[in-house]
């Protein structure tokens, strides 16, 4: 090899922008074609996806020679590798890794079933030759984010005062953009039955969407917590057009029907995305996730940091659910300013099928956030309550909240933040320890559908 | 391709379709890759696979080197264009800068005419490498 080592190409390795593989027969018949996935095994050797490898599998078979073009996505600079291949992974972290790409590939376009890594293919490198160019380097854009320890600790450090569910979350997005410079973050809380994760709080989005959902397994946020693993993609454009070719061939081929799209939650023209899976005692939480519109936006240290963020996160809704459940309610609070508009009406449409809640036709929300909502304004209008507590929350049937676990305290912060970010004519207060108060803001004429 | 069997990779800057039903083509590559020029000699096997930035549709075309030539002044004023077309794809689909882009983009270059005998479909997914009749 000459001077460059593979760690110089770290970049090169995050499949921002395809690289490209030749191989030849026996004959010395060319074949020359697009790769997904390129990574490095160790100082000597990478390893190449092979999902759809047909001709360059048998090249391989009589030939072992290969070139690759690798592209800096950062500095495009470019290289050409000079490659013998010496074996084929099924299994294995190599594999593992490779695998891990292809599938956040495939998840994009709801491919997980079909578009499967088939095998690695490890290479050892012979040569690594800069290919010239004529034009002088180029800066690379500066991070806007800021990565200290300091900052980490200050975060960490105003988690660790919050004294409840709403104050941690707040201050989790809150905290990553004003201290780190993670400008557009979201965080996901996994449902009461594992299969869902809804979002409870965002950062830097037009609309906060608190309250969306998204099915454990399906895309890079499902996929990240599926498999309680971080996962990152430098070019979520590119890959999202990988995605869509590589569909519609296998609609092509009859292998998959058209089918829905998998929306991508976030910024519409997202280059980057961090999915990072909060676990307390081996079992996921939530979900932490950054975006950027630069291309290869996050690296190892951001991974590292978001993975320490995301811990905490976890560990302080976990401590703070322990308590909500254990502990009796605590006195109340003086009630806050009181709703003024007293001639306003809202009209309340619920499906009792799966909860879902409209206001004045508007959707809110649905599942037990929806439910809860619609027992509380039934009280309200028959007996005029406004002061409840988790407790008897908790007891009433009509919630179908799961015997263990029931997440109550999240669901009534989701319930909270999304009454909040809609402007409602409701809102709920929290009052002290396991308790709260509900403000309605004049009339509710309430309408339930499918009782 | 190389004498001992090494498969050489390398970028193109613009292509020219030279005949009526396309089994003649010009392509254009870089000035400073001496070595690929160097195995670029007539008879000697080559691939090209082209593909779109916006849908990544591709096609490869295999054939044989008719002969190699240094670049004129409208090949030159071809591969800007290729490189103004193809930058303003990626800019657009990719967001990347184009002074990042213009790294690529060459001072000179040199045409290989190429005879193609056959192609495929090169679109990545389950059809990679169906030959196109």
């Amino acid at each position: 090899m000459t001077d460059l080592t593979l760690r110089d190409l770290e970049l090169c390795f995050e499949g921002a922008v395809p690289a490209v593989v030749a191989t030849a027969s026996a004959a010395g018949v060319p074949n020359v074609t697009y790769l997904s996935r390129v990574r490095r095994v160790d100082d000597e050797r990478i390893a190449l996806s092979n999902q759809f490898f047909s001709k360059t599998a048998r090249n391989l078979a009589e030939n072992p020679r290969a070139s690759v073009l690798l592209l800096d996505p950062t500095t495009y600079d470019q290289y050409r590798l000079t490659l013998v291949y010496e074996r084929t992974e099924r299994r294995g972290p190599v594999f593992e890794q490779l695998r891990a790409d292809v599938d956040a590939t495939a998840a994009i376009q709801g491919m997980e079933g079909v578009f499967k890594l088939r095998a690695a293919d490890v290479y050892r490198v012979l040569h690594i030759d800069q290919v010239p160019s004529a034009s002088p380097k180029v800066a690379p854009r500066a991070s806007t984010r800021a990565r200290s320890l300091d900052r980490m600790a200050e975060l960490v450090a105003r988690l660790s005062r919050c004294t409840d569910l709403d104050a941690i979350v707040s201050t989790a997005v809150g905290g990553l953009a004003e201290l780190l410079g993670y400008e557009h973050c979201s965080l996901l809380l996994l449902d009461e039955d594992g299969r869902r994760l809804y979002t409870i709080a965002s950062h830097g989005y037009p609309a906060e969407g608190v309250g969306s959902e998204v099915v454990v397994g399906e895309g890079v946020v499902g996929m990240a917590a599926a498999r309680a693993t971080t996962i990152r993609i430098g070019n979520l454009n590119q890959m999202t057009r990988y995605g869509r070719a590589v569909r519609q061939s296998f609609e092509d081929h009859g292998e998959i029907a058209p089918g829905r799209d998998i929306p991508v939650p976030g910024l519409p023209d997202t280059g980057s995305r961090i999915a990072v899976p909060g676990l307390v005692l081996g079992q996921l939480v939530a979900v932490l996730v950054a975006e950027d519109r630069e291309m290869v936006a996050f690296d190892d240290a951001d991974e590292s940091l978001l993975q320490t963020i995301a811990s905490v996160v976890a560990n302080a809704i976990e401590a703070e659910r322990a308590q909500e459940t254990t502990e009796e309610a605590g006195a109340a609070r003086a009630p806050s300013e009181a709703p003024t508009d007293s001639a306003r009406s809202t009209r309340v449409r619920f499906f009792a099928v799966d909860g879902s809640t409209f206001l004045d036709g508007d959707y809110l929300i649905k599942g037990v956030a929806g439910r809860l909502l619609w027992s509380l304004l039934r009280q309200y209008r028959d007996d005029g309550r406004v002061e409840f507590t988790n407790k008897e929350v908790r007891l009433d049937p009509s919630l179908e909240l799961p015997e263990v676990r029931d997440n109550l305290d999240s669901r009534l912060i989701l319930l909270k933040r999304r009454l909040d970010e809609r402007d409602a004519p409701m809102r709920i207060e929290k009052t002290g320890r396991g308790r709260f108060r509900l403000l309605v803001d004049g009339a509710v004429d309430l309408e339930e559908v499918g009782s | 391709m190389g004498e001992d069997g090494e498969p050489y990779a390398t970028r193109g800057w613009g292509l020219e379709v030279l005949s009526a039903d396309a089994t003649e083509l010009r392509l254009l590559l870089y000035a400073s890759d001496t070595r690929g020029r160097e195995l670029l000699t007539p008879g000697r096997p080559i691939a090209i696979t082209a593909g779109s930035v916006r849908t990544l549709e591709s096609v490869q075309m295999k054939g044989t080197v008719v002969c190699v030539e240094d670049g004129t002044a409208d090949d030159r004023a071809r591969a800007d264009r290729y490189c103004d077309a193809f930058f303003a794809d990626v800019e657009e689909m990719d967001g990347t800068r184009r002074a990042l882009l213009n790294r690529l983009r060459p001072d000179n270059v040199f045409a290989v005419v190429v005879r193609v005998d056959e192609r495929y479909d090169q679109t990545p997914g389950p059809g990679a490498g169906t030959a196109i009749t």
